[in-house]
């Protein structure tokens, strides 16, 4: 379990990215963010988010109604 | 061909224009949903991630329905120089402002008013809430409350270039005033230029080379703009007792127009073209969202996010009414015709949506 969490669910594009981007500032390089979110442009909002900026999509997952993703801070 | 198929669609065209824009809105919705297409996503990936694969494929649906229009006046369907868009009266006030308002707008409410209708397909009741404010609002810019303020701001401000021996506002035919050559050849040089221009900075880019999901979506958004200008203009009739318009998608004023048809269905004959596509792109969407195995049911998060969503709404409706259109309406299907106009509205939602997101950005910054 990734110590840090980014609950961003009920929340629409942009608000996940944008609140993504400033969460991971405060991860230390090397450890994750992991973020719950329900919007389902998400997954491709991550995908995007980590192939441009350089960070490790680890995980996308999907439970209920819920996406998770665990990006690590390597970029 | 042309002439056999416009007689085919005249012996019904009511029915015709309701079943074929039924069909343009499911391919419309069902490819934005699968595809992510999204204007304000454009500008936040922009923003956020240097990303400018979206804003790519939002140029390339403008220049495939560029492309699209160019075959509907050449094959004789229709002449788009007769659209609300190639008007000689030049609303520039309410082409910048009602842009610029539309593109702050949609930031707040999760995106314009086509990804809204994706995302109640999709199961989202806020961007229900959201389509119903945004047809409320654009109502009352039409020919409600807010009415007399936007007339005063067209009247105050519009140009009639006619006044000036042009006669739309075509940027072809100002090239042709102000080089010389005929309208006609004006129009084809600034076809060619614009498609090229676009075609360039797209595909310039090995991002957006390598990216088929964004290539289809920006082809299959400019040849849906093209099918409605077939459809409306087959089905265009002078001498009808009730004239179809000759338009594409669009839909500001449709999510009005759709709230005052379930309103009063009996005293309205058959749903317009705004209205049958608006209800396709939701039912398009709605199938996408089932095979992802992806429907289900949202709502607001917050009071917070009810107020950003509403706001953004309020916002969409009173600009997309000034402006005439929205990120589809204007910059696509009025962007297509080639009208000056079109393309200022254009330039300022995009110029509105940048604000826009840069605000939400600076509030999530200030978050502690």
């Amino acid at each position: 379990m990734t110590a840090h969490v980014l609950d961003a669910k009920g929340l629409n594009c942009p608000l996940p990215i944008l609140k993504a981007k400033k969460a991971l500032n405060d991860v230390p390089v090397g450890e994750s963010l992991e973020i719950l979110a329900t919007d389902p442009g998400a997954v491709a909002d991550f995908e995007a988010f980590c192939r441009q900026t350089g960070n490790e999509l680890v995980e996308t997952s999907e439970e209920g109604d819920v996406f998770r993703f665990v990006i690590k801070h390597t970029g | 061909m042309i002439e056999s198929l416009r007689e085919s669609v005249l012996e019904n065209p009511g029915h015709i224009v309701m079943w074929g824009g039924l069909v343009i809105g499911m391919v419309f919705g069902f490819t934005i949903y699968r595809t992510n297409f999204c204007t304000m996503g454009s500008i936040s990936d922009i923003i956020a991630l240097s990303d400018y694969r979206r804003f790519r494929a939002w140029l390339l649906a403008a220049a495939v329905a560029v492309l699209g229009a160019w075959w509907v006046e050449t094959a004789g369907v229709t002449d788009l120089a007769n659209t609300m868009y190639m008007t000689p009266n030049l609303n520039w006030a309410g082409n910048i402002i009602g842009g610029a308002l539309f593109g702050f707008g949609m930031a707040f409410a999760g995106g314009c008013v086509s990804r809204n209708l994706v995302r109640t397909g999709g199961g989202d009741i806020r961007s229900l809430m959201v389509l119903i404010v945004t047809g409320i609002f654009g109502y009352m810019t039409i020919g409600g409350i807010l009415g007399p303020i936007r007339a005063n701001i067209e009247s105050a401000s519009a140009v009639d270039l006619s006044e000036m021996g042009l006669e739309d506002q075509g940027v072809g035919s100002m090239l042709a005033s102000v080089s010389g050559m005929d309208s006609a050849t004006g129009h084809t040089i600034m076809i060619l230029v614009i498609v090229a221009v676009i075609f360039l900075y797209c595909f310039k880019d090995q991002q957006f080379r390598q990216s088929k999901t964004h290539i289809v979506s920006g082809v299959v958004i400019g040849a849906c703009v093209t099918a409605g200008w077939v459809l409306t203009g087959l089905a265009a009739d002078e001498f009808a007792d009730v004239a179809v318009p000759v338009g594409s998608l669009t839909f500001v004023r449709p999510s009005g127009d759709a709230i005052e048809y379930l309103m009063r269905f009996t005293a309205l004959g058959f749903p317009n073209f705004g209205i049958s596509t608006l209800v396709g792109t939701i039912l398009g969407a709605f199938i996408a969202a089932k095979v992802a195995g992806r429907f289900r049911l949202a709502t607001f998060a917050d009071s917070t996010d009810t107020l950003r969503n509403l706001f953004g709404a309020m916002l969409m409706g009173i600009g997309g009414v000034m402006a005439l259109g929205c990120t589809v309406g204007q910059a696509v299907t009025g962007v297509s015709t080639l009208a000056f106009g079109s393309m200022l509205t254009f330039a300022a939602i995009v110029a509105g949506g940048f604000l826009g997101v840069n605000y939400l950005n600076r509030l999530i910054m200030a978050e502690i």
